[in-house]
């Protein structure tokens, strides 16, 4: 092993030159990246992989970009990208493989915008916790109410008095000497 | 002292400043880790003299595996420190694998031949290699131990006291 490697060095730094470099196809026919699982269907038709590839492409954010898709971003890097969901598009991964294909990889951070599922809870969380709290003031309403009679009835608030009809002269006598002295 | 509303703002702001503070508490560009404490992902490529590597070959033994490029100034600063550990921790076992990011086997090759290396570079055409590996941007460097997990991701330079600490936990 170490032989081979120490092979590759020397060829490294004796003929520099005598690479590969021109033979970009011996390059490319080589290079292969094990993939973790097979694809779960057949390769699709060439519109049906082209949809995907752009609700993809539009869907994973670009590694080296601030909130840009890799269909959005012009970079090297997102190009890559790009063309390594069309591949996989191709060969028959669903959307879903892809997806966390990257996920797996770059975290779900590649993903433009979070799971379902936390759009949800974001979503019904403010209508919950609003629901609970106009509960709990209903309640607390209801209740200070209830006390407010249980203590009326308990101290019952002076009734206002009925004029008695034998003082009614007198009543009216004072009121017309107040008039009087009021003018 | 009314306990009620005292209760009652409790049960508002605590949890309010306890989702403030995990928000604010996390970097939201600190990219994830994900690959850390799983299989390093077998590749097959051509070294820039068109040798096959295949990682699978190295499996048995600690790989340092470094994305770099030639336009990446971190990349220059952090050589020195791959060509020292690959030096000393060479004849130990260790391998030191280095995969071309965005860039041009010519570059590479002056570069090398300027610099030095102790280890073969790889051409990873389309990106697939750096794709899988999750690379965000470079250098990035993934220590692979003995049976072929990612033991750490160190993304931005490494520095000579992670190499050597990393290596040793690998050994």
């Amino acid at each position: 092993m170490i032989r081979s490697f120490l092979f590759v060095i020397s060829l490294a730094l004796v003929s520099p030159n005598v690479s590969a470099g021109g033979d970009q196809d011996v390059v490319e026919e080589l290079a292969t990246v094990e993939l973790p699982d097979p694809p779960l269907e057949d390769p699709p038709s060439a519109s049906i992989a082209a949809a995907r590839t752009e609700r993809l492409q539009k869907a994973l954010r670009c590694p080296v970009c601030q909130g840009l898709s890799v269909a959005d971003s012009p970079s090297d890097a997102a190009r890559a990208m790009g063309d390594r969901i069309e591949e996989l598009v191709t060969e028959g991964y669903t959307e879903a493989q892809v997806t966390e294909y990257f996920v797996d990889r770059y975290g779900a951070w590649v993903e433009l915008e979070p799971p379902s599922e936390d759009h949800q809870t974001l979503f019904f969380a403010p209508i919950v916790l609003l629901s609970l709290g106009m509960i709990g003031l209903l309640f607390w309403a209801r209740q200070r109410t209830r006390e407010d009679t249980d203590t009326a009835q308990d101290n019952p608030s002076p009734m206002v008095p009925t004029p008695d009809p034998d003082l009614e002269p007198w009543r009216k006598r004072i009121l017309a000497e107040l008039d009087g002295s009021a003018s | 002292m009314n306990w009620k509303v005292l209760g009652a703002g409790a049960a508002i702001t605590v949890p309010l400043v306890a989702l403030l503070a995990a928000g604010f508490g996390r970097d939201p560009k600190l990219r994830s880790n994900a690959l850390e404490g799983r299989e390093a992902p077998n590749f097959s490529l051509r070294t820039l003299d068109g040798e096959p590597f295949s990682l699978s070959e190295a499996r048995g033994n600690p790989v340092v595996v470094n994305f770099w490029s030639t336009w990446c100034q971190p990349c220059k600063i952090e050589h020195p420190v791959l060509m020292s550990a690959a030096e000393s921790y060479g004849p130990n076992g260790v391998h030191f694998v280095a995969v071309l990011y965005q860039d041009e086997a010519p570059k590479a090759r002056a570069f090398l031949n300027r610099s030095g290396s102790h280890w073969p570079t790889l051409e990873d055409p389309g990106g697939r290699t750096a794709i899988a590996y999750g690379v965000a941007g470079v250098p990035e460097t993934f220590f692979i131990d003995k049976s072929g997990t990612i033991v750490r991701k160190v993304a931005g330079p490494v520095s000579q006291e992670i190499m050597v600490t990393t290596l040793e936990q690998m050994l």
